[in-house]
């Protein structure tokens, strides 16, 4: 798992990731910001980050602490499309009907769907946050400059971002493994699939949320975590018992 | 000797029969499956290599029931060759043998052998989707040689072939046809005239005609054109 990882093309993905990362850090020193957007971040840079309060130091503390819901809306959708794009691959390319053939327990196939699912989706939320927290320590070696994040960057990083990428990756496990035909409808990107949408939709509501209206990420997480477990734990018993070998097959 | 046996067996999806087969047992051998499109062929290949689960009766390989809990090692020495199937794209051709090796048990010396027997050891560290369809079609084969199949089941193993690359294909599994049951599907009778032991006609999800070599006559050829010609009319 790790050699595909590390693979040419995926090292390449990554630094264009960071690339992206950098270039948007530096564009939002020139986009427009309302006066209480402004303030906001005058506050954020002075206080949290210690930085003297110019063009650079506002575009950074937006970036910084813009990143987690970045990234729980980038990741949400990239993860959705795992299950989708892995059994539209294995039915249109005749490997599903091999694996169905040498496994007498379709069970341990779905299981196998899953544990990849998850763990791919981990790994994708890992690099994402590595290359946001390596950007972010560039910009402290450049500006030479040290700062403490402020408390609420951590429970959305590493707390609530995680939970909706999970949230994200269960709905669309579960979603084309009861109806794996949905995984085939042809559209022009693999995001704007319908079983995609609906499984990506939540994280993206509340990320929303989270960016227009005044809530406490901790009340958010507290609310989050118990519908995120019985989702996956759904999951875990209801796509095991849903998969089924006509269905899979099935054109 | 390995034996497929069909008993009173009925297959299709979602619990709507679209082939009912009954009683049926294949030996060593080639055996066609001709019929028009839609005629049943694909689903009961399927149901044969055990990919779905009859609606009646049982599927047995030497006596040992696909869907009974002493499954796991026959199922393993199931050569499926599903139609149009394809090595993955970003997997160099060792690396996929390589992949399947482990699934199967099989040495990576086991690699090397197969890499030599389908003559593709000069293709062996290009990525699946620089393959041409012919390479494509060698290396599923190649998979299935990896370990030691018990049965052959291949979907149009020559469709879209060119025919240099279709005649060396049916030399190797002709050759196999001597050692096992190789279960073939195909609407083109002139593409396994030569080389089949027995032919099931199948059209409108039923076998309408068991005919063996020795029995080869006008017979077949009239039944194939009657089930040819109402394909082609549906």
């Amino acid at each position: 798992m790790l050699k595909n990882i590390f693979r040419k093309r995926n090292m390449a993905t990554l630094i264009i990731l960071l690339l992206v990362l950098v270039v948007i850090s530096l564009t939002i020193s020139f986009a427009p910001l309302t006066p209480v957007t402004k303030s906001s971040l005058i506050r954020l840079a002075r206080t949290y980050f210690n930085l003297p309060v110019n063009d650079y130091s506002i575009a950074f503390a937006f970036f910084a602490i813009e990143l987690p819901p970045f990234i729980a809306l980038f990741a949400s959708v990239m993860v959705a499309t795992i299950p989708q794009k892995t059994i539209l691959y294995e039915r249109t390319s005749g490997n599903m009907e091999i694996l169905l053939s040498n496994y007498g327990n379709v069970r341990s196939i779905a299981l196998a769907l899953m544990l990849a699912s998850i763990v791919s989706s981990l790994v994708i939320y890992l690099i994402f946050t590595g290359v946001g927290l390596a950007t972010i320590f560039l910009y402290q070696v450049v500006y030479r400059t040290y700062f403490e994040f402020p408390r609420v960057f951590y429970i959305l990083m590493f707390l609530l971002t995680p939970l909706l990428i999970l949230l994200s990756v269960s709905i669309s496990l579960l979603l084309t493994v009861m109806f794996p035909v949905f995984s085939s409808i042809e559209t022009y990107t693999l995001s704007s699939n319908p079983l995609v949408i609906v499984s990506y939709l939540p994280s993206l509501i509340v990320v929303f949320l989270i960016t227009l209206l005044p809530l406490s990420p901790e009340d958010l997480v507290k609310i989050l975590v118990l519908p995120v477990i019985a989702v996956l734990l759904l999951t875990l018993i209801l796509a095991r018992r849903c998969m089924k070998r006509d269905v899979l097959v099935r054109k | 000797m390995t034996s497929i046996s069909l008993r009173r067996a009925s297959f299709g999806y979602g619990g709507r029969i679209v082939i009912k087969v009954g009683d049926l047992n294949i030996g060593n051998g080639i055996t066609c499956l001709l019929g028009p499109n839609g005629a049943g062929k694909t689903t009961l290949l399927r149901g044969l290599s055990g990919i779905i689960e009859p609606i009646k009766g049982k599927v047995l390989i030497d006596g040992v029931d696909l869907f009974g809990p002493d499954a796991d090692s026959i199922r393993k020495r199931i050569g499926l060759l599903p139609e149009n199937a394809l090595p993955y794209p970003d997997m160099t051709v060792r690396e996929y043998l390589e992949y399947w090796a482990e699934f199967y048990g099989v040495s990576a010396e086991r690699v090397d052998r197969t890499l030599s027997m389908m003559k593709i050891e000069k293709i062996q560290n290009k990525s699946g989707n620089l393959l041409s369809q012919g390479q494509k079609r060698r290396v599923m084969l190649a998979r299935i040689f990896l370990m030691d199949p018990a049965v052959l089941i291949l979907d149009e193993p020559t469709s879209n072939l060119d025919p240099s690359i279709s005649y060396e294909l049916m030399q190797l599994i002709k050759d196999y046809g001597h050692k096992i049951p190789v279960i073939y599907s195909t609407h083109h009778l002139l593409e396994i005239e030569r080389i089949f032991d027995r032919i099931l006609f199948i059209d409108n999800g039923r076998i309408r005609g068991d005919f063996r070599k020795e029995e080869l006559s006008e017979d077949i050829y009239s039944l194939y054109m009657k089930t040819i010609s109402r394909g082609e009319e549906n």
